[in-house]
Order: structure tokens, then sequence, then C-alpha cells
């Protein structure tokens, strides 16, 4: 997603496809990929753009990058999910459910 | 009990059997624990709101008629719980995130810096529970209603729907909210990573 560089083959840095668009289509592109990128990650865009960004965007590295650290940071979050309590643990729930279950005790004893 | 499906145990505590509230929290109450004290950031604080959501979970059950819809449900109790809290506290759902606050510098014209690429995540250890840490506090410091969201689309693996239901909005509010939420957890994710690696290159956007 780099705007092309020295040389006829651009920058490094970016694919040739993407080397080849005008600055308002990579302008456009690079505001839609931004808007869909996790759409992207998790394979729920709509086809047609995927395969036109992979296809204008298969060798840009800062793409690649972007999109990689992001899928990165949303696996990292299901393992935030899997890896249980941050911080309180097994004694905090413990007191907590007593809590509670003494607190539905007395409302039962009460009546409503 | 722990083999009951949803539907077998809700049917259980809606006729008040023995152990089918014990069996209940065993099921699901430490997630709920866990919702509140990523959305709350404080033990106290969480340790209300999850008392709280198991008494009125429990008081609501009898009124629940679909137990595919059980998780969801807990989750919309407990969310409500915590926002509610945040209101008393005069908190509100803080700053909001903008997408243009989060684009990577150069991006708008389409001249991107070469960007740090740090997904290849070190292998379950110290390394990567330092990570998921890092990510903890990043989470927390999110606005509440994209926190939220992320916690229960990415972390409790509800699916987009789900947490729309279960947060009574829109479902490309949702997507709005949790690409956004995503975007804003990478970058700091991306600071993080180059703090704990210094002979690393700093990322370039940052």
């Amino acid at each position: 997603m780099s705007g092309p560089g020295p040389g006829p083959g651009g920058d490094r840095r970016e694919g040739k496809a993407f080397a080849a668009l005008s600055r308002e289509e990579r302008v456009a592109l690079c505001r839609e990929v931004m808007e869909s990128l996790s759409d992207l990650v998790e394979g729920t865009a709509p086809p047609d753009l995927c395969e036109r960004v992979e296809r204008l965007l298969e060798d840009c590295q800062p793409y690649r990058a972007y999109r990689d650290t992001l899928g990165a940071t949303i696996r990292l979050l299901g393992e935030c999910g899997e890896a249980g309590l941050p911080g309180p643990r097994e004694e905090t729930f413990r007191r907590c459910v007593e809590r509670a279950r003494r607190e539905l005790a007395r409302g039962r004893e009460e009546g409503p | 009990m722990p083999g009951w499906s949803d539907e077998r145990l809700l049917d259980a505590a809606q006729r008040n059997e023995p152990g089918a509230f014990d069996a209940f929290v065993e099921r699901y109450g430490r997630r709920l624990l866990a919702f509140g004290v990523r959305m709350c950031g404080h033990r106290e604080d969480a340790e209300d709101v999850f008392q709280e959501t198991l008494l009125k979970a429990y008081q609501g059950l009898a009124n629940l008629r679909d137990p595919g819809a059980v998780r969801t449900w807990l989750f919309r109790v407990a969310a409500n719980q915590c926002l509610m809290k945040r209101r008393a506290e005069n908190k509100g759902a803080g700053r909001p995130l903008s997408l243009d606050s989060l684009k990577p510098p150069g991006w708008e014209d389409g001249r991107l810096p070469e960007i740090a690429d740090w997904s290849d995540l070190p292998e379950e250890g110290a390394a990567r529970a330092e990570l998921r840490q890092g990510l903890e506090q990043a989470l927390f410091e999110l606005p509440a209603d994209h926190k939220v969201v992320v916690i229960l689309r990415d972390v409790e693996g509800l699916t987009t729907e789900e947490t729309a239901r279960a947060l009574g909005v829109r479902v490309p509010t949702v997507k709005m909210r949790l690409h956004r939420a995503r975007l804003a957890l990478r970058e700091r994710l991306g600071r993080f990573h180059a703090s704990q690696a210094p002979a690393a290159r700093p990322e370039a956007e940052a």
C-alpha cells in the first residue's frame, strides 16, 4: 500500500499490481481495505472484494503485515477467553456463588 | 448434570430441581465472572456485577423459552449489569474510537511505510502469556461500548448476531465497533510487542 518508488518496478514494499494503479485508485483501495479488514481476515468479505484485494495487494508488505498482525490480535483475544479468569481465581468465584446462594435462600424465606 | 444439554439444564432450573442452579452456575459462572472482570477492571465491581447477574439470571430463567439462547441471554444480563454500574458511577461509554485515528500514517494517500510484522507469535509459554496480559490491559482501556463488543465476540466467542442480540443493538453497529476495537488493540499490541523486544526494529507506523 505504498506509493511507487524509484525505478520501473516501484517501491520494493509494494506489489506490482498496486504500483500500476493511479493515485486515486490506490487511495480508494486503501480506504476500502481499512474499512473491511476484519471481514477480510475472517473470510466474510464479499468474494469480489477478496479477489480484488488479493490480486492487487498480494505482494504488498504493509498490507500483509497489517492483515496478519490483526489476525494475530484476534487469535490472542480468543486465547484470553480460554485462559480463564484474569486476576481473581477460583476462590473468588466460589465466594461469589456462595453469596448469591445465600441471597437466593433469603429471598425464598422472605417470599415474594 | 455436567453432561446435560442446555435444554435439560434450563428445564431443571425452571422446575427448581435440587442442584440445578449449581449446575447452571458451574457451566456458565466462570465465564460470566471473567466477563465482569474484563468489563469493570476492578475485582470488587466485578464481584458485585457477577452476584447481581446470578440473581437476575436465576429470577429470569423462569421466563426464558429458548434453551439455545441461554448463553446469549446470560451475557445480556451481565452486560446490562456492567453498563448500569458504569452509568451509576457516571462513567458513560467513554471516548468514541474513530477509524481515522486508527489508520497508519500514509494510508490515506496510499503511501504506507513498511509495517513491523509480529504476527508470528511466540510459542505458548511466558512470552505468550505476557502478550495476553498486555492485550488484557489494552482491552481494559477501550471505551466501554467497544470493549463489550470485542469481549463478547472475540473473547467469549459469540457470533456477530448473538452479540447484537445480547447488547440490543443492530448487527452493523456490532461490526463497526468490533472492527475499530480490533484495530485499536492491534495498534496497542504492536507497541507492546516493540517495547518487549528492544532489539527488534520499532513499529514503523507508531
